[in-house]
Parts: structure tokens; sequence; C-alpha cells
């Protein structure tokens, strides 16, 4: 029988981190993914912060693609406001730090298994559980899912993380080469005319390439519309552009799903719907949950059992680190799709007039400046976080 | 019953995620089970490459 201690489901940064913090001499871990090449296509703006990425991973300069200085934000009409990026941030090369990630995990002496589909989990019997795939059974006592958006197994051991549509972002991610590409720039585009219900990205990637991608609310899209908003987008603004890559995806825009552990089994990054509701960012969280739910999974184990109760431990870090944060993004959300295109012209415009005064601004008093002229709003996000 | 242009399709699972009945499985291609599939066409909606849609008699 193949058994393992631990069995990480999902290649992605928060199974790698999984599988790498709870290996050891005394615990095996196995590490399991669909594809023969994890970490590729990249479905991601591959934008983050050095302060949550350094809450979880010692950060390479071969990851790093390009640093942010300025953010932009564009209105509609065009307004665009920009705002210095107090924080250091980077746009990363996900396939490289992947690879190195996944390859560190192996030499820490994980059993990765590419190519590899978990078709189903179920508990058997005495703390096992069993991993139905094409190439026959994984046995573990303990199983890591990290199948990201999908999050289809969590449902079949009784998760319900079937996304509403409002609580998705469907997404088309495009790199592209072109001169006009503005260097160490993230612009973000808001409104309907954009991307209804979200927003596009243009996030430098070194030299002349960057990252551009749009996410449109699941309520509010319609099949293809992601696809072809990128791509009208990309030949308006980028006109002659090279599109080296172009793919999609799902960002699940919920609250992260209570409880992250039942049994033996724990919920890490985008399965967990582990995603900023208001920037769309993941990828620190994905790592910071994979890490916490490796090391407390390789606690729990007494001897050679699995004691389920530790593994409530891994919540707990979660929801003090991380969980707040993500639930008020939420709130957040909530109420800023309901901005329209004039009302997010009007702040764009306040702000813009603010800034010809030379008056200093930030991300904040962006939000303040909405909330100023909307004090309802402030309200309703109140009453949303209760 | 939902028809996969597996051309179109970038294997993203985004329709799996919103699947209210689990209908739908990503091995190396995307399979829709015909049998659990309820047809609500949340699937097609989500789909960012327009990769799915109702047979032609039902659209």
């Amino acid at each position: 029988m193949d058994l393992y201690d631990i069995a990480v489901i999902g290649a992605g940064p928060a199974g790698i981190m999984a599988a790498t913090h709870s290996v050891s001499e005394k615990r095996r871990v196995c590490l399991i993914d669909r594809k023969e090449k994890p970490g590729y296509p990249v479905r991601c703006g591959e934008a983050i912060g050095l302060k949550g990425f350094s809450a979880s991973v010692k950060i390479r300069k071969e990851w790093i693609k390009s640093r942010i200085k300025t953010m932009k934000l564009v209105s509609p009409s065009g307004i665009s406001i920009s705002v210095p990026n107090s924080y250091e941030g980077y746009v990363l090369d996900r396939e490289i730090m992947e690879r190195d990630l996944i390859n560190e995990a192996v030499s820490k002496g994980v059993y990765f298994l590419p190519k590899t589909t978990v078709t189903s989990v179920v508990y058997s019997e005495n703390g096992i559980y069993k991993c139905k795939t094409k190439n026959g059974e994984i046995f573990t006592k303990c199983v890591i899912l990290a199948e990201g958006v999908e999050s289809r197994l969590a449902r079949s051991l009784g998760w319900v993380t079937n996304l509403d549509l409002k609580d998705i972002h469907c997404c088309a991610f495009a790199r592209v080469i072109h001169p006009n590409i503005e260097p160490e720039t993230c612009y973000f585009y808001i409104g309907s005319s954009y991307a209804p219900g979200g927003y596009i990205w243009v996030f430098h990637r070194g030299e002349d390439c960057a990252n551009v991608g749009l996410g449109v609310l699941g309520s509010k899209t319609k099949a293809g519309l992601p696809k072809q908003l990128l791509l009208d987008f990309i030949n308006k603004k980028f006109p002659g552009a090279k599109i080296s890559e172009l793919h999609f995806g799902g960002v699940p825009m919920s609250k992260w799903k209570k409880p992250l552990v039942n049994k033996g089994v724990m919920l890490v990054g985008d399965c967990a719907r582990m995603v900023n509701c208001v920037s769309g960012a993941g990828i620190a969280y994905a790592l910071f949950s994979g890490k916490t739910a490796g090391e407390v999974a390789a606690k729990s184990f007494i001897g050679n059992e699995c004691k389920y109760e530790y593994l409530k431990e891994y919540e707990k870090k979660w929801n003090s680190f991380y969980g707040k944060q993500q639930i008020r993004s939420y709130s957040l959300k909530e109420t800023m799709v309901n901005f329209d295109d004039n009302f997010i012209e009007k702040i764009a415009s306040e702000i813009d007039l603010k800034i010809k005064k030379n008056k200093n601004i930030n991300i904040l008093s962006i939000f303040i400046k909405a909330f100023s002229l909307r004090p309802l709003m402030l309200l309703k996000v109140i009453k949303l976080l209760k | 019953m939902i028809d996969i242009d597996l051309f179109l399709c970038d294997k993203c699972g985004t329709c799996i995620s919103v699947c209210p009945v689990d209908a739908i499985l990503l091995e190396d291609l995307l399979k829709i089970d015909s049998e659990k599939c309820i047809s609500c066409g949340k699937c097609i909606k989500v789909c960012p490459s327009g990769a799915l849609k109702f047979p032609p008699d039902k659209s």
C-alpha cells in the first residue's frame, strides 16, 4: 500500500508550501498535480507586495521581473491618478519561482507526483484517506487540498465551495510586448466600459513586457466576454502588440471557507477562497496558508498517528494573520460593485483636483474621498462586517 | 447538456467552481456528466473564453 502521512493535492504556491513545510525525516509527504508541468500556464497578474511575500518565503532576485514604484488608477473617461507605491512591490516570474520551490520541496524529501489527477478522496478506515487516481490509489493520514479555484474535491468532502456568480471574477490574462509599456508601473483601469464589476490591469514585467489582464464579475459577464474585452483593450492601447501568452481563469471573490479543517482534511489557497476581494491578490495568502497548514500538519502527529484536533490550530493562525483582513476586503467589494461609472468619474476628478493643488494622495485618501461622497456606503460596509 | 469547444477551452476550471451539481470534471480534457447536468447555463455564462454553449436545438 502506497501510504503517506500527508498528501497535498495541487502544486500551486499554496500546495508547494504545504508540502515543503510538512515534510521531514519522520513525515512522508507527497505533492500531487494533474499537470505534467505545474506552474504553467500562469493564470495571474503576478504582482505581490514584499510584506506579504516575506511573511512566508525568502524572495530571490531571479523571480523578480519588475519593481513597482508607481500605481496608476484610470477612470472610464481616462483621468489617470498616479499613486506612489509606498510599499516595496514586485511583478514576479511565477513559472521560475514555482519551479524553484518545487525543486526545493523535492530536495527536502517530498514525493512529487505530476500528471496525476485525483478523482476522489474518501475516508476509508482507521485514520486513513484514500485518494483515487487513474494510476492507482494513494493512501494518506492527512489531506491538504490546494486544488485552486475549482475546489471540487473539497465539495465532495462536504464543503460548500460552489461560487455564486456575484462572487467570482471571470478573467483573461495576456502577456504583451509593446514599446509603450511604462516601466515599474502598475495600471488599473476601473469602470464598466473596461470590465463590468472588475478592472483591467497592466503590470510592467521587465523591458517592453507587461501582464495585461482583466476580471469581469460573474453576475455581469457573458460567454467569452473577458476574452473579447481584453483583446479589444490591447488592440486599442497597444496597437500591433505581440501577445506571447493568452490564458483564462476564475478568481474567487468570496469569504474564506470556514471551517478550514474537517477531520484530517485542510483547505489552503484559492481552494479555500483566500483572495483579497478588492485587489484580487491571492499569492501572499496562498503562500502563508500553505506554509501554516504544512507546519501545523507536521506538528499534529503523535507517533505515527495524526491527531485531528491539533490541525484546527491552522484556522486560528490564518484567522488572526490574514483571515479578518480578507473578510473586510469582501465587505468592501460588496459595496464597490455598486459604484457606477459616473461615481468613479466623480471620485477621479476630485482626487485629480487635489493632486493639482499639490496635495499628497494615497490609496486610503481615495477611499476616504469615496466614502465622504457617499457616507451611507460606509455604514453599509460597517454593517457587512458585523 | 452542454457542448464544449475543446479548441477554445483553456482548461482553467472556472466553470467547475460555479457548477451547482458538480457535473464537470477536468482531467486531460474537460468533461461534463450529462446525467448530473441540469442545463442551468452558469458554466456557459462564466466561461472567459466562450468555450461552452447549449447545443443548437436549445439555444
